[in-house]
């Protein structure tokens, strides 16, 4: 690589791109050494987003840290909440209603296809195609929409609760959510149409951007991205929690580990979310979608206004958080990217000690400069990139 | 299933595994620091265990509530893909040297989170490739996740202006007064 | 020695202590509310029932005595059905009143609530109305529905203060804490009522609706009220105090404290200097050197370095003014207030002695007040035996305000320099400074002083300040920052530093550790205080440091 390959003495250029570039999807900085186009080196730099989750998170309650959850991956917010909850679930030893799980699958689905949708638009986009950016788009806001019913907020959701979720599906949820799963695919499947075979965008992600299942491994990658390398590992699948297991869906792999097989995956994903989606409307049963338990769940609203022992518990539950006993625990579940992690400590009071995340993407990241970028041409890093999808809010927490 | 990684540990290592329990479903070892890389490689190479998969890497601060001479623990979460189980491996750091064995040069992926865990909380890794700050600028002072690190603490690396200095209800220009 | 099991666990007693105070010393948790350590025993709360091996039935672990050989049982099922049933009907009657009581946030009710009942109310029947607000007297107001009727304050008058000013009235659930007909709860001690009541039934008047007690941070501290020095807990947000509670010390206060001492809390938020007072003599010097030069558009042009603040100014300013008055048969007279630590009494001497060449210092003092046998002492001056042996020890003459005032009006006094403004003479003081050539003032808050002086520096106020204080009996106590400096305060000492570099003279020290050090070296007083290792409760001085030295 090093070695002319003619006679012209010449030098390796050195190019920063970002930390804010309009072809960049999220504000990191990659500083690369070219040799011609070809990239010999790279830099990343990540951090500019760095908000200090965990440092605020060891100050708040245990329930406060819920929102800030909603800013880690702020395109799948829900997917977040839920991994917090669980983690803090695992601490306090307890199972959540039967239909809080449910609930939990549709949304933390729903934000799955949300995340893909994105990320697959934001490629597209980033290498030339605008429309199918906008289809991509337009087919969130169907999602996010019924989110935005479910929830009350379409990105800073809230919505979870260690013992469930806050409130319960609202009335006429079912062939609401069924209908924006229909709009949205039919964008989704137009853009399939328009793209998937479309030669110039296929000569542009092959081969691009490859990585073998080893080396994917050993960086901790997994999601989609390891997926694409051929390994099937899928946390809903081989560790189920909430329903998945009763749930019927495959594991889409690919085989090349490169951006095109990235981009079949999660197209593919988007279509087993849907049909997780539709079976868990099917399954779900009526009950309770929050634990009543006095020693960390809020009490009921009526019972705060109304009697003593309610407004009591409400005031211990704000002023001092819940307790949650010593201990500690990392708790993982099935992220748009990947494994999201929690690792919890906690030393019994209502404050956690420690309140760290584990994010799918910093893991890839990490395996830009070493694995990815080196070889590519320059103007491979925009889909290399893209295919990361790299959430700031994520990544550098 | 559960427990058979820590047995083996227990049974090869004997005295070098400190503390093991598996609270919560985590399988947890605590090994001497000299120990380390030798527990590191057998987890990652033996085809009984085959941790091939670097998922986390982080450290606590245990400050007041543990003596300074174990002060920090730092802690790697391992998966190992083809018996579907994990495995947690601590080191207990004093607070007067705080470092300990790299485990960058085994599993790749411990690369960035070491990086971060030096970079929050001052925790040296030795035979790290590259330990550089990674969140944090290289003109911050400290380790901002210690727990002597004030939650408010700030290190602008631009001044902040002050209030006086900032041109509120400036005069406009006396050219701009008479503009059509 | 004899021993009890409890939970398991033999635990050794004296002879007639009771279960409660067994179980209190091993950390079981047992819960209480009428039960008080330095009160006597009521037992009508039935919130600490535990099981006895071999009794009928649960008995209350404060009434019961510690007796060879029992087993008790503090968290079996049975105890805990009962304490469930107990605190249940606790609430029965209890007013909704969470969010309107100051209590709320440290309610024993709320506390046990989560740790020992935790299932909602199964009541139907209305409750109970009673009064709401009571003003029982000047401090104290009493709201009969939360009360749970235990008796603590009750017993606390009758049995600490000695004056049966509270009684209980009625009888079953219309029973209510009252006072006699004419007979106000106007006790000097009536806000410790407060204090034991587990509940929001009683509230002080001075603290009610001011603060969410979860909001407050908490520091230790020593009460500026008189020459005891009771400790207490400063209570405190956003800069401002606002209530002074008492610090366990069993050897000054016990868990007590006057009404007269908690009110003291308004001295470090009334009247505060955030930034230096100049009066028209200095103005324009002090202008001079605080000037930022501006551009057409008001923007600031650069300067080589930061312009002073006007409290920087203002000092280099009052600097300069007293220096040329020194010497040459002219005096600075010195004055010092009562209220200043030793630190700042040890470099006030230096200061007088080595800037102002003086070798005489009159205290400012606070008039004596009212004393009674329980805590109040006349001499109202936290400081007094600190400051007197300090100067004492460097040699320096001590006089008081009407030594002073004799002194101005013998003429040779050009300058004055006054540090603290708490003392009676205050008014006359300034009234007879403001005819001097130099007038300064160093103060946390107003004053005539203030008024008067030529230029006022702001200083710390007694919460803000790192020292030690010395109360009556010789015990030396630390005074610790509860928050910081606000604006351009300093502490006194700090002040008269840099005033001493106004005046080409040199006192420095990086910290107050450092005066300690220097101190503990100097002084007799504290030769052998280890003032860096001070317990909380504070130390006696011993040896000779210990004889007082007559003022």
């Amino acid at each position: 690589m090093n070695e002319p390959a003619h006679d012209i003495p010449t030098r390796n250029m050195e190019v920063s791109l970002g930390p804010s570039h309009p072809a960049m999807h999220g504000t990191v900085r990659i500083k690369v050494e070219l040799d011609g186009e070809t990239i010999v080196k790279s830099n990343t730099e990540v951090g500019f987003l760095h908000r200090g989750f965990e440092k605020e998170s060891e100050s708040v309650h245990w329930a406060q840290v819920m929102p800030y959850t909603d800013r880690l991956n702020y395109v799948s917010p829900l997917i977040n909440n839920f991994a917090y909850c669980q983690a803090v679930e695992k601490l306090l030893a307890v199972e959540i209603p039967v239909r809080a799980k449910y609930i939990r699958v549709i949304a933390a689905e729903l934000s799955r296809i949300c995340d893909h949708v994105t990320c697959c638009g934001a490629v597209a986009m980033e290498v030339g195609g605008f429309t199918p950016f906008l289809y991509m788009i337009e087919g969130r806001e169907h999602l996010w929409d019924v989110i935005e019913e479910l929830t009350g907020a379409r990105v800073t959701v809230n919505y979870a609760r260690p013992g469930g979720v806050a409130h319960d599906l609202p009335p006429g949820f079912m062939p609401r959510c069924a209908e924006a799963l229909r709009r949205c695919f039919e964008l989704i499947d137009d853009t399939d149409k328009l793209l998937t075979r479309n030669r110039i965008f296929i000569d542009r992600l092959q081969g691009v951007g490859k990585i073998t299942a080893e080396q994917a491994m050993a960086y901790g990658i997994t999601g989609p991205f390891l997926r694409s390398t051929g390994i099937d590992l899928d946390l809903r699948k081989d560790h189920p929690y909430d329903v998945y297991d009763r749930m019927e869906f495959d594991v889409p792999v690919g085989s090349t580990g490169d951006v095109y097989d990235r981009w079949l995956v999660r197209f593919e994903e988007m279509r087993q979310s849907r049909k997780i989606v539709e079976q868990a409307l099917r399954q779900i049963e009526p009950g309770p979608v929050l634990l009543n338990n006095p020693a960390f769940a809020l009490p009921p609203k009526d019972e705060v206004y109304t009697q003593i022992e309610g407004l009591m518990n409400h005031f211990k539950l704000i002023i001092e958080g819940a307790k949650v006993p010593a201990g500690e625990v990392y708790s993982y579940s099935e992220g748009a990217n990947g494994e999201l992690g929690f690792y919890l400590v906690s030393d019994g009071s209502g404050k956690p000690y420690k309140c760290r995340v584990r994010s799918p993407c910093f893991a890839i990241m990490a395996a830009m400069d070493d694995v990815l970028l080196p070889g590519a041409m320059l103007s491979d890093i925009v889909p290399i990139f893209g295919s990361v999808n790299m959430i700031g809010g994520e990544c550098d927490r | 299933m559960a427990h058979r990684t820590l047995d083996r540990l227990h049974r090869q290592f004997g005295d070098a595994i400190v503390a093991a329990h598996s609270q919560h479903g985590n399988e947890t070892a605590q090994v001497a620091g000299s120990e380390l890389l030798a527990v590191a490689r057998l987890v990652r190479d033996d085809p009984g265990l085959l941790y091939n998969m670097a998922m986390d890497a982080t450290a606590v601060d245990f400050l007041n509530k543990r003596p300074a001479s174990e002060r920090f623990e730092v802690i790697w979460h391992l998966y190992s893909r083809v018996h579907k189980t994990r495995l947690r491996l601590k080191v207990v750091v004093p607070e007067s040297c705080p470092e300990c064995d790299s485990l960058t040069p085994l599993w790749a992926g411990f690369n960035w989170h070491e990086r971060e865990a030096w970079d929050l909380y001052g925790v040296r890794f030795i035979g790290h490739p590259k330990l550089q700050r990674i969140l944090m600028y290289e003109e911050f002072k400290g380790h901002p996740l210690r727990k002597d690190y004030p939650v408010d603490g700030r290190q602008p690396l631009i001044p902040m202006r002050r209030v006086r200095d900032v041109p509120t209800q400036r005069q406009p220009p006396p050219e701009l007064l008479n503009r059509p | 020695m004899a021993q009890v099991q409890i939970d398991g666990e033999a635990v050794e007693f004296s002879a007639g202590e009771s279960l409660l105070r067994a179980a209190v010393r091993k950390n079981v948790d047992i819960p209480y509310y009428c039960w008080h350590p330095r009160l006597s025993v009521a037992a009508n709360c039935r919130m600490c029932l535990v099981e006895v091996e071999k009794a009928p039935k649960l008995v209350p672990a404060c009434q019961t005595e510690c007796k060879e050989g029992m087993v008790v049982y503090t968290a079996n099922a049975k105890v805990k059905a009962a304490q469930r049933a107990v605190h249940e009907f606790l609430l029965v009657n209890h007013p909704i009143d969470c969010p309107i009581c100051d209590q709320a946030g440290e309610c024993k009710l709320q506390d046990y609530y989560m740790k020992f009942q935790l299932v909602p109310s199964r009541m139907s029947e209305a409750k109970v109305r009673k009064h709401k607000h009571e003003r029982l007297g000047p401090y104290v107001i009493y709201d009969a529905e939360r009360c749970i009727v235990c008796t603590r304050c009750v017993r606390f008058m009758e049995e600490v203060a000695k004056s049966r000013q509270l009684g209980v009235f009625n009888r079953g659930d219309h029973s209510v804490i009252g006072i006699y007909p004419g007979q106000p709860l106007d006790n000097p001690y009536s806000l410790n009522t407060v204090d034991v009541c587990p509940v929001g039934a009683l509230t002080s008047s001075a603290f009610r609706f001011k603060q969410r007690v979860w909001n407050l941070r908490r520091s230790p501290s020593v009460c500026p009220g008189c020459a005891r020095g009771c400790n207490v807990q400063v209570d405190h947000r956003s800069a401002q105090v606002y209530r002074l509670l008492p610090r366990e010390n069993e050897a000054v206060n016990q868990s007590w404290l006057c009404d007269e001492g908690r009110l003291t809390y308004n001295r470090a938020n009334e009247g505060r200097l955030g930034t230096a007072v100049v009066g028209s003599a200095c103005a324009a010097q002090v202008a001079a050197l605080t000037e930022v030069k501006v551009d057409i558009h008001g923007i600031p042009l650069p300067v080589a370095e930061l312009p002073p603040t006007h409290s920087n100014a203002a000092a280099q300013v009052a600097g300069e003014r007293l220096a040329p008055l020194c010497g040459d048969g002219q005096e600075v007279a010195a004055v010092l207030s009562l209220h200043a630590t030793c630190e700042e009494a040890y470099i006030f001497g230096r200061f007088c002695r080595e800037v102002l060449g003086t070798t005489r210092v009159s205290l400012l003092d606070r008039a004596p007040g009212s004393a009674d046998a329980i805590l109040r002492l006349a001499d109202k001056n936290p400081n007094r035996r600190g400051v007197v042996q300090v100067l004492h020890d460097m040699q320096l003459e001590v006089d008081g305000v009407d030594a002073l005032l004799g002194r101005l009006q013998g003429g040779k006094i050009a300058g004055l320099l006054v540090v603290g403004h708490e003392g009676a003479g205050a008014a006359a003081v300034a009234a007879a400074g403001a005819s001097l050539r130099a007038f300064v003032h160093l103060a946390h808050a107003t004053s005539p002083l203030s008024q008067a002086a030529h230029v006022t520096l702001p200083s710390t106020c007694w919460v803000q300040t790192q020292g030690t204080w010395i109360n009556e009996e010789g015990r030396l106590q630390h005074l610790t920052p509860a928050y910081p400096s606000q604006q351009e305060a300093r502490m006194h000492s700090t002040w008269l530093m840099k005033l001493a570099a106004a005046m080409g003279k040199k006192i420095e020290y990086p910290s107050v550790a450092a005066i300690q050090a220097d101190m503990q070296g100097a002084l007799r007083t504290f030769a052998g205080a280890e003032l860096a290792r001070l317990p909380s409760t504070g130390a006696l001085l011993h040896g000779d440091a210990a004889q007082q030295v007559g003022a």
